[in-house]
């Protein structure tokens, strides 16, 4: 008897993790064949002398990496990479949390802001990269006209190695801006309404209110959203594409263009394995440090 | 009893027999949904579709140009009512199917044509406009899908950038035996030498010349005569030409497209022909072309910001009265046209190229021709088709006011008194249609001289440490 019930229980136990596991088996396996398997592949290709001109794939250990760190090109397109994404991250969370604040505080700012920031964010990223390098233009872009209008000042962004980085940067944060501004709008619209009400009584300034009583309620979401869109950032590939080639020399490219680079040009599939692999490091440790984050502020929260 | 720890709140009298079984009906009934749209498409009867079946990038054929869904077969959309003049009488009937990958604007001369070759051989000819037509987009696209040992056409319109690496690689059929020797005798010096070094591999031909033509030197007539000067016929004409332009017109001596992507590639490897260089090389001929082009960007007779231009900007600058010189390929003169307000014939007249230091007048040839993809099912039928389109009757035929006009002597000779036919001639004549240099692994050395390049035009690099990191990325 004693036994049956034993038996009975460890049956319960069983079926209660066997139906969700069978139910979602088949996405697993999906997303196995399609993610994991490429990621693995990658890797090994990485070790390999690889490509459709260079004869049979041969074995050459870490050649690829220290031929890779070895290279000034690959070097600046790390850097850029890192600045690119840090930049641009950092830049679209202070924009994104003011639109927040100016959606949340005012009737009129989000009937206009709100649909705005929807169709700018709906715009495709290669329609973005190829309107802005027409735009900026000197002899011929409307962006660039008005500027000089407004200014007198006339920039040939595209033409210099520095000034194209920030032209790109500054279109990354145009483009993405929105998304981050969605989130913190709904973020800054579950802080308690009293707590303002509390502030406004006590004379808290609109920057007091903020900074005591806005950041540290939206805090948790803004670190969330600074790791996935800074991931998101990192591997970026279709802007720079669209927008300068990677250009001026090679002064915009990214990792992702990097490898797009050495992938389907130079056709050299090992060194570009091994430069996703490089890209998948990052983003990993990206998504650590965002892990880590996490805890220490659920620590400090609990 | 209910609620304790040793049992849970929910309580079932499912067997486990019964529980297994529900499992696997789940599983199943999983499964069978997410093969139901593989199962469909494979026993989709529409032979037009079938190509999604590759794993390749292409997707499905573009249907976007309505004139395209009567061009996919040859059996229609064609008027039908005149055979194609000068058929050969040696073509077999195969029968069967070929389906080419092309452009729009490549692919409209050829469906007018097709029936005649369906009438006489039985193969119908399918247009596959979806497959990309730049060549750094091809080599994106189907070296996956050739690598996997498919091919998404018969037949494919293959640029220069794609050609040398997709024979190279033996993804390619060779058909030099098929096409007749009437094909070759037709090609000018220039397109033979064209032919020899970006159509012939290891003695074999991989492509045939198709949309192949000259990049052509246009010029300001207008401009020029009220300056005073004659056409710029070397690079120091073009010097000469910097300042009286800018003072009098406001106006760059030379435009070109210089962006990455092709466009900067183009530009130099012509200028160092013109020096007697080989761009591969980084030789002196190739570091006065360097040399030339930093100094009309200093003297602000050429736009800096052509750096970032395709011909997009350039043709508008041209257009737009910002230059009195651009180099620039067949299709200004009917974008010229089109711009009717503005267009006259002396404003845009072709030149022949200027020479550079211790070179030549000389331009090279470029463009795209028809190749046999070796995972091709129908190699026979595509053979087929390439010895038909080869012969002089059918390149007369395909050339008349569309971009399979090249420097072959049965078109120069249909289509003398046109501005293009006009044009050929001249530069035929005075023997200034080239080669441009071919190396191993072509779009790497493409992609290595446009940065290069850059980085000298920029400041990045001093023209010593280009020529050096040039060398060495190319050994």
């Amino acid at each position: 008897m004693r036994k049956a019930r034993v038996r009975q229980m460890r049956y319960r136990r069983t079926r209660r993790w066997l139906i969700p596991a069978a139910l979602i088996a088949p996405v697993v396996l999906l997303r196995g064949v399609t993610a994991v398997w490429p990621l693995v592949e990658s890797g090994r290709l990485s070790l390999y002398r690889s490509g459709p001109i260079s004869g049979p794939d041969k074995y050459i250990g870490l050649s690829n990496y220290t031929k890779l760190f070895a290279d000034p090109t690959f070097t600046e397109s790390l850097r850029f990479t890192l600045i690119f994404a840090l930049v641009s991250t950092c830049i679209q969370l202070v924009l994104g949390i003011a639109t927040a604040s100016l959606i949340a505080s005012s009737r009129r700012a989000a009937a206009v802001l709100r649909p705005l920031a929807l169709v700018v964010w709906a715009i495709p990223v290669v329609v973005v990269g190829i309107a802005f390098r027409f735009g900026i233009e000197p002899n011929f872009g409307m962006i660039a006209d008005i500027v000089r209008r407004l200014t007198g000042v006339d920039v040939d962004w595209l033409t210099g190695s520095v000034s194209a980085q920030i032209a790109v940067i500054g279109t990354n944060v145009w483009r993405g801006m929105p998304f981050v501004a969605i989130i913190m709008t709904a973020a800054r619209q579950s802080v308690p309404v009293e707590y303002y009400e509390a502030a406004k009584v006590d004379g808290a300034s609109v920057w007091q209110t903020f900074r005591m009583i806005t950041f540290p309620a939206i805090l948790p979401t803004v670190s969330s959203v600074a790791i996935l869109v800074t991931i998101i950032q990192m591997s970026t590939f279709d802007l720079i594409l669209a927008m300068t080639g990677g250009g001026p020399a090679s002064s915009t490219e990214v990792l992702g263009f990097t490898a797009y680079r050495i992938g389907f040009v130079n056709l050299d599939f090992g060194e570009a394995s091994a430069v996703g692999m490089v890209l998948f490091g990052l983003v990993a440790a990206a998504g650590l440090i965002g892990i880590v984050v996490q805890r220490i502020a659920d620590r400090k929260a609990g | 009893m209910a609620g304790t720890e040793e049992e849970p709140v929910f309580r079932s009298s499912m067997t486990r027999r019964a529980m297994l079984s529900r499992v696997g009906r789940y599983t199943a009934l999983a499964g069978v949904a997410m093969a139901t749209p593989s199962l469909l498409s494979a026993c989709s009867s529409d032979g037009a579709t079938g190509s999604t079946g590759t794993t390749g990038t292409t997707g499905t054929p573009a249907v976007s140009d309505t004139t395209r869904a009567t061009g996919t077969s040859g059996t229609s959309g064609a008027t039908g009512s005149t055979s194609a003049p000068g058929t050969s009488s040696s073509l077999a009937k195969l029968g069967g199917q070929i389906t080419i990958g092309i452009d729009t604007a490549s692919m409209d001369p050829l469906v007018k044509m097709v029936p005649a070759f369906t009438e006489q051989t039985g193969i119908t000819v399918k247009f596959d406009t979806g497959i990309p037509h730049r060549a750094g987009d091809q080599l994106t696209a189907l070296v996956p899908q050739f690598q996997a040992g498919q091919a998404p056409c018969d037949l494919l319109l293959a640029g220069d950038g794609a050609t040398p690496v997709f024979a190279q690689a033996g993804w390619l059929e060779p058909f030099t035996d098929a096409i007749p020797q009437a094909a070759w005798d037709d090609l000018t010096d220039g397109m033979t030498d064209y032919a020899n070094n970006w159509c012939k591999f290891n003695g074999q031909v991989y492509r045939l010349p198709g949309t192949v033509s000259p990049l052509l030197y246009f010029g300001r007539q207008d401009i020029l005569s009220s300056l005073g000067v004659d056409a710029p016929g070397t690079w120091d004409d073009i010097v000469s030409l910097g300042d009286p332009a800018k003072t009098k017109h406001n106006m760059y001596a030379f435009v070109d497209a210089i962006a990455k992507g092709g466009f900067a590639y183009n530009d130099i490897s012509w200028l160092s022909l013109q020096a007697a260089g080989n761009v591969f090389k980084f030789d002196d001929g190739t570091q006065n072309a360097f040399k030339f082009l930093s100094q009309l960007i200093e003297k602000d007779y050429f736009p800096k910001s052509a750096l970032a231009w395709t011909f997009n900007e350039s043709y508008a600058a041209y257009l737009s009265d910002k230059s009195v010189t651009i180099r620039a390929q067949t299709d200004l003169i009917r974008k010229a046209q089109a711009s009717k307000d503005w267009y006259k014939d002396d404003k845009v007249k072709v030149l022949l190229p200027p020479a550079g230091p211790n070179g030549e007048r000389a331009t090279w040839l470029g463009g795209y021709g028809l190749v046999i993809p070796k995972a091709s099912k129908s190699v026979d039928q595509a053979k087929e088709f390439l010895a038909w389109l080869s012969l002089p009757a059918q390149m007369v035929a395909t050339g008349a006011d569309s971009n399979w006009f090249s420097p072959r002597h049965s078109q120069l000779e249909a289509f003398a008194d046109t501005p293009l036919g006009r044009a050929y001639q001249a530069y035929t004549e005075a023997k200034v249609m080239k080669s441009r240099p071919i190396t191993d692994n072509v779009s790497k050395a493409e992609s290595v001289v446009e940065t290069v390049l850059q980085s000298y035009l920029t400041g990045q690099m001093s023209l010593d440490d280009a020529v050096k990191s040039g060398r060495g990325q190319l050994g």
